[in-house]
């Protein structure tokens, strides 16, 4: 046996292998080393490691929240906005700008009931996921603009490889502590949820005290 | 970001605390974020350069005892507990994990970069600040040097009971 055919032969994960395979090993000093890196290979790329604790990425968006008192302008379009970006393995909710009250639509006559506050995240894909379910649930105090009567919702979308940004058009429905927004993405049967802390009122003015925060 | 920072630190809380100092430290860069085009790789270096800052620097200074990242045995054995049925591949993982505590902190990063986490080479050139040509050579004598730790470890692994 050839070392080209040894070698393919040990990629291609046989739970038992051939006998000629076994005596070529036997005799090919490079071929054993190939086969032992291949098997240090595999066990690296299991190697396991913990998930965080529960109420860790709450915690760090409190510490980041906390410490950082920047002001940012509530970009141009409200609602939902997907552009390209990130990975189910790494989700980072980039900023909760300081809105102030939402700019009433020249002609229109319907007044505007709360601010909203935009929530943005990055979600960060290694690869493109087609066809991915994205559920946001509301909770008590919160909505969304344009759902107020819906606490969950769900629909699919397309997200690319790199960063997709989703914007969530918040507003608050009366006063109260923190309130969290579950977020659950779905694809091929893999799910990863998020869980998002909003706190704090409606200030004086009508504009939020949430500013940023990040996971 | 929390699965390189404990391959890094092997510690959980270490890594939690590692994340959140990071995360917290990136809030102001925001803009920054938004504008980079591959999110994983620019947090990893972010992640890495932070890690270096807090723990390898820490390392070298004569009036901080702390030492490179020992092998988390207590997570493996846990898991021992959990999984039962794959203790034969815990014990090989965690014989690995003892093999990469024991090799150069820099052929360790390119190792856990690369093979563990999936990133190119050009990325890991990146993340490190180093060359591609310095990532393959220590790809190279990091695999080597695994290998034979792993053979002159315990690779036995006990017969069931």
């Amino acid at each position: 046996m050839e070392c080209k055919l040894a070698q393919a032969q040990l990629e291609q994960l046989k739970p038992s292998n051939e006998p000629e395979l076994l005596a070529h090993l036997r005799k090919c000093g490079e071929c054993r080393d190939f086969a032992e890196d291949l098997r240090i290979l595999r066990l690296l790329r299991s190697l396991p490691a913990p998930e965080p604790t529960p109420g860790f990425e709450e915690r760090v968006l409190r510490a980041a929240s906390a410490g950082d008192e920047v002001a940012r302008r509530v970009p141009s379009a409200i609602g939902w906005k997907l552009a390209t970006a990130a990975s189910l393995l790494l989700a980072v909710i980039l900023a909760l700008p300081e809105p102030g009250p939402v700019e009433p639509v020249p002609g229109l006559a319907q007044a505007v009931t709360a601010a909203v506050i935009p929530v943005t995240l990055a979600l960060n894909s290694g690869r493109d996921l087609a066809g991915a379910r994205i559920r946001v649930v509301m909770p008590e105090h919160l909505q969304l603009q344009g759902f107020e009567n819906q606490r969950d919702l769900q629909w699919h979308t397309d997200l690319k490889a790199g960063a997709n940004r989703l914007t969530l058009p918040v507003q608050r429905r009366s006063r109260s502590g923190v309130e969290t927004i579950l977020i659950e993405i779905e694809h091929n049967g893999a799910r990863r949820e998020f869980r998002v802390p909003v706190r704090g009122g409606i200030n004086a003015q009508g504009g939020a005290e949430e500013k940023v925060q990040t996971i | 970001m929390h699965r390189m920072a404990y391959r890094w630190t092997q510690d959980r809380a270490e890594a939690e605390d590692l994340v959140q100092d990071v995360l917290t430290r990136l809030f102001p860069r925001l803009d920054e974020l938004e504008a980079v085009e591959k999110t994983g790789p620019w947090l990893m270096r972010v992640l890495y350069r932070r890690f270096v800052d807090l723990y390898r620097r820490n390392a070298s200074s004569p009036i901080d005892d702390t030492a490179e990242p020992l092998a988390d045995d207590d997570f493996f054995a846990e898991r021992m507990q959990d999984q039962r049925d794959h203790v034969e591949q815990l014990i090989l993982q965690r014989e690995l994990n003892r093999a990469l505590a024991t090799i150069d902190a820099g052929w360790r990063d390119v190792i856990l970069l690369h093979e563990v986490e999936g990133h190119s080479v050009l990325e890991v050139a990146d993340i490190l600040d180093i060359s591609v040509g310095t990532v393959k050579s220590r790809l190279h004598r990091a695999r080597k040097k695994l290998r034979s730790a792993l053979e002159s470890g315990t690779k036995t692994v006990p017969e069931p009971c």
